[in-house]
């Protein structure tokens, strides 16, 4: 055999092999280097969504999406439960941003804002103090020294792509198979242009421009059989055992206690302004767990030893634990942790109402007229 | 440029095609440009220290050719001694020098110091310097005529695929092969490509993998139990063997594929059956190098014992100091010449052993072992991070040898078997190496064995490679 033809068919089954998946990942935008995606979230008027399936450069993003946008006035930092703060929520001259899923532990919250140049630090912190952070058995204190190193490491880490690659070739494969890849998306090369990640194409979730998360319409139907925890039966049966997000617990953990504190301290040193609270689970949810007694004694505790912290403070500190304290109905849930972004638009509107730091940035009437509209989806995009 | 970098795959991409289009006249001025972009694709400010060494001693070649007087011949080599070790010893042994000289003024209770000159260390100095000096040595001797072309001497002295890290070449080796013509050669790319991708599963599998182990181990030895200390120094073995020879592998690999063969620089060394035998399978470019340069000019063996002794003491100081500016590879550099000296001396002896085959086998298997566990020793010191990291390993080990745990709570048991399984596997080959040559081995087989064989490599790297790309260690050199 001639040596082109024989190279040709050695190259051949590794150029399918590596080929396929190399075309899926850069078809999916799930290639395009975080740099390129915080740059064109920070310049681009259309909305550019994140939504990689493969990596979690979420960290990474986030801190330089802050960087970025250069200082905003409000910035909403924490986990997942944080991630429903819109930029409409806030006036059109306000600069907001959501760095949520960039600390998903309590010790992150300081790293991270060490992290930034203090002149780059917000005026005003919207943090969610999940309970899970005050119990140990979910908040592993003592490895946190860890959690911390991680964590640090992500928001300085620019995965390349051919870690990408390495890292996702064969996970691509399987979902080949099991039929998750949606050719006809891929091909109409948006994962090039303004869904950025595999998620963000085939199932409509990512990172909007400021930060904040859009669920897929199909996760957004809690009532719908198909949503994995349909009518909050998965999370119902954790409370019931006190497991994953909901361990029970007698007291708060001393030591993340003092860990609000040092960043109370830090912020009040930053003339930082922090608006706390405790983030809303559905009422199903919440009765199920008050229904357990005092297997979630520490919660109360936890509420007023955090507002004790952020008043003596001078900050503001809310109990949203429940959706009815916010009129919210559970079909306005994601799941049994998450509320959608109307939960949070009438978590901001409470607050305005009490006379909230906040009404220096937001316009209640117009966010009363935008909850009043009705529709669950006015701030998708889908 | 990193060889398991993206880049250097681009670079080769480019290279190897412009290389055969290019008429010969022109290959060693475009390989010389070829490697400075290599050389200055990370580190844009050393450029200059490797035109500087190349430029003077291309010069004092030419200038020791001019003239038939040894003195003058003599000043000359010694002129570009003093440049090229001076630049070495700036950049490489400046702070060592300083900071023993400050020890010791510290001891004599006086207050002066002498400032550190916290300079980076270029990469690869150590090499290309040895590579210049071995050419003003051979030129000085007439071992080796002048060169005239200053192309082809700046592509000798800069060759990308062995400037950073060897293997150390003998201007009597690659200069004539710079100058020959080369054709594109099919089976010579081939063999090339089959010698990089070993090289590669050495240093990424075998290599990187074990790196984690020894980083978390060796990083902390305090907080280690011996057999966890234990295991990372057998981890760092294989790894110091796999990073190297891999990294040779992929050098000589890439210039069979330009038509030029590198020398060997490893060859099982782990099968030796002693000292002597391992420093001629390990590194062979550099314990060559300091045969020809340094023991046989002090003396060697032709002036009695004692002074045979002091020139093996000082060889291999000279090498433990050449590995790094640290006293502790000149205690691993004069533990491998006390090994050295004592294997010798017990060869005095004959051990009058049963002649069975069996009984010559164990005694050779019992001498592998021996050895292997010798050159692990010496290890320890090679890659602690300090002197007193290096006593606390060794005073664990022994004192405690069978202290728990073992290394399954730091790491996963697939991720030591995928470990292990590499090594067994370059042990194999090792073992094909030390009886002649697997790829003559690999040669004879037909294509359904071949090809799987390849097919095995490339997933194994691909599947099992840690993320990141890794310097290799011979890179601090």
């Amino acid at each position: 055999m001639r040596p082109f033809w024989r190279a040709a068919l050695f190259l051949t089954p590794l150029a399918i092999v590596f080929g396929t998946p190399e075309l899926v990942l850069w078809l999916g935008g799930e290639l395009t280097n975080p740099d390129t995606v915080v740059r064109r979230q920070a310049t681009d008027r259309q909305l550019v969504l994140h939504g990689p399936a493969y990596t979690n450069s979420a960290p990474y993003v986030k801190k330089h999406g802050l960087l970025a946008l250069q200082a905003p006035q409000v910035v909403a930092l924490g986990n997942s439960r944080v991630l429903q703060f819109r930029r409409e929520f806030f006036r059109p001259d306000v600069s907001f941003y959501n760095s949520g899923s960039a600390a998903v532990r309590l010790l992150h919250f300081r790293a991270f804002l060490e992290s930034l140049p203090p002149e780059e630090l917000p005026e005003t912190l919207l943090i969610a103090t999940d309970t899970g952070y005050f119990n140990t058995k979910f908040d592993q204190l003592d490895k946190d020294g860890l959690n911390v190193t991680w964590m640090l490491n992500q928001i300085a880490h620019n995965p390349t792509a051919p870690e990408v690659f390495l890292q996702s070739w064969w996970t691509v494969w399987k979902d080949i198979a099991a039929g998750k890849i949606k050719w006809a998306r891929l091909f109409s090369f948006d994962g090039l242009r303004n869904r950025v990640g595999l998620t963000a194409l085939c199932a409509g979730a990512g990172y909007r421009n400021d930060g904040s998360y859009q669920y897929g319409t199909r996760d957004l139907e809690i009532t719908n059989p198909q949503h994995s925890d349909y009518h909050f039966a998965k999370t119902l049966g954790h409370i019931a055992a006190g497991e994953g997000r909901f361990p029970w617990g007698d007291t708060p953990s001393a030591p993340a206690l003092k860990e609000t504190d040092a960043l109370l301290d830090f912020c009040a040193a930053h003339h930082v302004y922090v608006i706390g609270f405790l983030p809303p689970h559905a009422h199903a949810v919440w009765m199920a767990m008050q229904g357990l007694g005092e297997r979630y004694a520490y919660i109360p505790k936890l509420e007023r030893e955090l507002r004790a912290r952020f008043e003596s403070r001078g900050f503001e500190f809310y109990d949203f634990s429940d959706f009815a304290t916010l009129g919210a109905p559970d079909t306005e849930a994601v799941d049994g942790y998450h509320g959608n972004e109307r939960v949070y638009l009438r978590l901001v509107i409470t607050m305005l109402e009490r006379g909230s730091h906040l009404n220096a940035y937001a316009d209640l009437p117009e966010l009363r007229v935008k909850l009043a509209a009705g529709n669950p989806a006015q701030f998708q995009d889908n | 440029m990193l060889f398991n970098s993206v880049e250097f795959f681009a670079f080769l991409a480019v290279v190897v095609p412009v290389y055969f289009l290019l008429p010969n006249r022109w290959r060693p001025l475009f390989l010389a440009l070829a490697s400075y972009y290599f050389y200055m694709f990370s580190h844009p400010e050393f450029g200059w220290l490797l035109f500087t060494s190349t430029t003077v001693s291309y010069l004092g070649g030419l200038a020791m050719d001019r003239t038939a007087k040894v003195f003058q011949r003599r000043a000359v080599l010694v002129f570009c001694i003093v440049v090229n070790v001076g630049l070495l010893a700036f950049f490489k042994y400046g702070d060592l020098i300083g900071g023993s000289l400050n020890s010791g003024l510290h001891a004599l209770h006086l207050t002066a110091t002498i400032p550190r000159l916290h300079v980076a260390l270029p990469i690869g100095i150590s090499f290309f310097t040895f590579q210049a000096l071995s050419y003003c040595f051979d030129v000085y001797s007439r071992r080796f005529p002048v060169e005239r072309r200053f192309d082809v001497f700046a592509a000798y002295k800069a060759f990308f695929p062995q400037l950073v890290a060897g293997p150390i070449e003998r201007p009597g080796n690659i200069i004539p092969q710079m100058r020959a013509e080369h054709h594109f050669d099919y089976e010579r790319m081939v063999s090339g490509l089959r010698l990089m991708l070993w090289g590669f599963f050495k240093k990424l599998v075998i290599a990187d993998r074990l790196s984690v182990i020894v980083a978390e181990v060796y990083g902390s030895p305090g907080h280690h139990s011996s057999l966890q200390l234990l295991s990372a120094t057998y981890a760092f073995s294989f790894q110091i063997y796999g990073d190297f020879s891999g990294y040779t592998d992929i050098a000589r690999g890439c210039a069979r594929i330009l038509g030029i063969d590198l020398m060997e620089n490893f060859r099982a060394p782990y099968f030796a059956q002693s000292i002597p035998e391992f420093w001629g399978r390990w590194h062979i470019s550099l314990s060559t190098w300091f045969r020809d340069y340094l023991y046989i000019p002090l003396g060697g063996n032709r002036l009695g014992v004692l002074r045979w002794q002091v020139n093996i003491m000082v060889v291999f100081l000279v090498s433990g100091l050449w590995h790094g500016a640290d006293w502790k590879f000149a205690i691993w550099g004069m533990l491998h010449g006390i090994f050295f000296l004592v294997t010798r001396w017990l060869s005095r002896w004959s051990w009058n052993l049963p002649a069975s085959r069996w009984a010559q086998s164990a005694w050779a298997g019992a001498k592998i072992i021996i050895t292997f566990h010798l050159v692990a020793f010496a290890w320890i010191f090679f890659r602690a991070n300090t002197m007193g990291d290096a006593l606390l390993i060794v005073r664990k080990i022994v004192s405690h040898p069978l202290q728990t745990p073992i290394l399954t709570p730091l790491f996963g048991v697939p991720d030591l078997l995928v470990s292990a399984g590499a090594v067994a596997v370059l042990a194999l080959v090792n073992l094909f190496e030390w009886k002649g040559s697997p790829s003559a081995v690999l040669d004879r087989c037909p294509v359904w064995v071949r090809w799987p064989a390849y097919y095995a490599i490339i997933f194994a790297i691909v599947l099992y490679a840690p993320l990141g790309e890794r310097e290799f260690i011979y890179f601090q050199f």
